[in-house]
């Protein structure tokens, strides 16, 4: 009777397990890619089981492990005018108006900050791949001084942040990076594709000019999703050095 | 008399180029108006008023919508979220790439930052941060709300400096978001 009892709970046990199992993978967006993916101007970076949030000042942790639940961990004070974070590896790059923050994730919990560079006053979304940390700085608009450029900076050493190459562009926004190709929103530019087989000396080598005006850009997979004025635009990078238009969503 | 206005102008100047480092109340100053000026006609930030029904009626799924002043985007598997600033999150699928199409859009008064991790959507509604639970879609629930994550979103300020606005009406409402239109002389200047 015992052992029939305890047969039948450990069953029990076992069914409701699998069915916990199945709720938590079913997703929304049914994801089969390991995670999303924000723009290199965004505020939030998810890395792991961890949420990292930049305002104008601190960079704030949350454990996000249990879905839903946001668990604060910690408050980390980083400077003046924080706009943007990307996440990579176990590091964090964090852009500012007047420059670059990195921070590693050694402990989830505690970023500690490696290095850091200073550059001329303009807005700075940043992205990594590799040893190499790209970057835009578009002076006009609301952001300070009136250059505009791509910088270059080797991050081998991310307590020594080295700048290699600084290329000048119109009125840069987001970048994106993908195997060895780099993006860049050039506003009324287009989006300028740079060839990175040489991480640290990008070719200039196409240009998306279409009268967008490119804000942003999410390579995700074979797909780069580009945030322009009025919408998203879908473009296939299976190719990357050659983006080929396959959709637009305007309105 | 008219070295010390100049100075005051400059101290004034000065100040409002630093504005990212302060949270400032548009609501409640008068700091930027340039009553003294006539400019015209010229293009200026005009200010949106929050939809108080919209902001009573909290966060809720409404059919898609059109993408009037789309923002900041986050893709997670076949869905791509993109803030329409101030106002909420479209969400498209694009399942078929060559023919994404919306499916559906959260009202989010105040949005401008999104990401996903599963089923949770992290954003922000003005200075809150806000997680909403998609596990139940279309019922979608705010599943918590943190106060005061971002000071700097209280009241956007108009997107570009060293442009004309339209200094908002407190009697109005709270301001979203703004948008450029033509208008006949401005009284404020970012």
């Amino acid at each position: 009777m015992k052992t029939r009892l305890l047969l039948i709970l450990s069953l029990a046990v076992l069914l409701f397990a699998q069915c916990a199992k199945q709720g938590a993978s079913e997703s929304y967006a049914s994801d089969s890619s390991g995670g999303g993916k924000g723009g290199s101007m965004a505020r939030f970076a998810i890395a792991g089981n961890y949420l990292y949030v930049v305002n104008n000042t601190n960079l704030l942790v949350y454990d996000i492990s249990i879905p839903g639940e946001t668990v604060k961990k910690n408050t980390v004070p980083v400077g003046w005018q924080i706009e943007t974070i990307f996440p990579y590896d176990d590091k964090l790059f964090i852009g500012s108006t007047t420059g670059l923050f990195i921070f590693e994730l050694k402990d989830p919990e505690k970023p500690t900050r490696l290095g850091a560079v200073a550059h001329f006053r303009a807005c700075d979304p940043v992205v990594t791949q590799g040893n190499t940390a790209y970057l835009t700085l578009r002076g006009n608009g609301t952001c300070g001084s009136p250059q505009n450029a791509l910088m270059v900076y080797d991050v081998t050493n991310p307590t020594q942040p080295v700048l290699k190459k600084q290329m000048s562009l119109t009125g840069p926004y987001g970048l994106g990076v993908h195997g060895n190709a780099l993006y860049v929103c050039d506003g009324t530019e287009g989006l300028v594709v740079y060839d990175v087989t040489q991480p640290l000396w990008p070719a200039r080598v196409n240009t998306v000019k279409d009268g967008s005006f490119f804000l942003d850009v999410i390579p995700y997979n074979d797909v780069l999703i580009a945030y322009v004025q009025g919408g998203v635009r879908f473009f296939d990078i299976s190719t990357p050095l050659n983006p080929v238009l396959l959709s637009e969503m305007l309105n | 008399m008219l070295r010390l206005f100049t100075s005051m102008l400059f101290v004034v100047v000065v100040f409002s180029a630093c504005d990212g480092l302060f949270t400032l109340d548009l609501n409640d100053r008068n700091a930027d108006r340039v009553g003294y000026r006539e400019p015209g006609e010229v293009q200026a930030w005009v200010p949106v008023y929050e939809d108080r029904d919209a902001l009573a009626s909290g966060v809720s799924v409404l059919e898609k919508r059109a993408t009037e002043e789309g923002g900041k985007i986050f893709v997670l598997g076949n869905k791509l979220f993109q803030v329409e600033t101030g106002i909420g999150l479209h969400i498209i699928d694009y399942s078929d790439k060559t023919k994404p199409v919306k499916v559906g859009f959260l009202n989010v008064p105040g949005c401008q930052e999104v990401a996903l991790k599963g089923n949770a959507v992290y954003t922000n509604s003005f200075e809150d941060m806000l997680v909403l639970d998609l596990s139940a879609f279309p019922d979608v629930k705010v599943k918590s709300r943190l106060p005061d994550i971002f000071p700097e979103m209280k009241y956007p300020r108009p997107p570009t400096r060293g442009s004309y606005y339209v200094c908002p009406d407190v009697s109005k409402g709270r301001v979203v978001r703004w948008k450029q239109e033509t208008v006949l002389n401005p009284q404020c200047m970012n």
